[in-house]
């Protein structure tokens, strides 16, 4: 099928591939279909969430684990095994990389199996909705 | 800014229709109930500021994320 997206003109996919959200994201409810689109071909840690339904509903994400591998999501009771979820976070992208946020308190869950996802949110306060890029960034040395 | 007390069982009304009642209190949290008409959205504090963040994160231009995409490149 065919698709208009947001940063990768018109593409195609299978049905097979959307992934979906039974509650769609937070103030985005009643977007519920969307796709995976890698930025970089050879890299799983940018991707793009692209709305199925909307061209314009996509969003920037990035595996935090690239960056904090001990970030940790408690995933909720019901969400079967932690072993088949992938998790990523939503970015707010600025004019500069290291004034752009990962937003750690409410990351994206997605269950590789049954390609069931939600948006959750943390209980652990110290994680931000902006955490910033200059904080992910490794230092050199 | 209006700032109240109020013990476990007593009620705050906001307006006519809306009806904020504590069911409720422990250490560390109070439990409320709202009683609201169906057109109220009541929401969380922080599911607000979630879907305000997912809605600024919609803005991503096409600049930052080619300069988002070299911090990705090894």
């Amino acid at each position: 099928m065919e698709l208009e997206t947001k940063y990768f003109s018109t593409l195609q996919y299978e049905e097979d591939e959307v992934i979906f959200f039974p509650e769609g994201l937070f103030g985005f409810e009643s977007y519920q279909r969307f796709i995976l689109i890698r930025f970089e071909n050879q890299n799983t840690s940018l991707i793009c969430l692209q709305s199925v339904d909307e061209a314009n509903i996509a969003f920037v994400m990035i595996n935090p684990y690239h960056f904090l591998p001990k970030y940790e999501v408690a995933l909720p009771e019901d969400e079967g095994n932690p072993e088949e979820s992938a998790v990523y976070t939503i970015c707010v992208l600025q004019e500069s990389v290291p004034e752009s946020t990962a937003n750690l308190r409410c990351p994206i869950v997605i269950n590789t199996k049954t390609r069931l996802a939600k948006q959750i949110i943390l209980e652990n306060t110290e994680y931000p909705f902006k955490y910033p890029f200059k904080d992910l960034i490794p230092k050199e040395g | 800014m209006l700032v109240l007390q109020r013990k476990i069982g007593q009620s705050i009304y906001l307006g006519d229709d809306i009806i904020i009642t504590i069911q409720d209190i422990s250490s560390d949290k109070v439990k409320i109930s709202i009683d609201a008409p169906k057109d109220v959205v009541i929401m969380r504090e922080e599911l607000k500021q979630a879907a305000m963040s997912n809605l600024e994160a919609l803005s991503a231009s096409e600049d930052s994320i080619a300069l988002l995409k070299k911090m990705f490149q090894k």
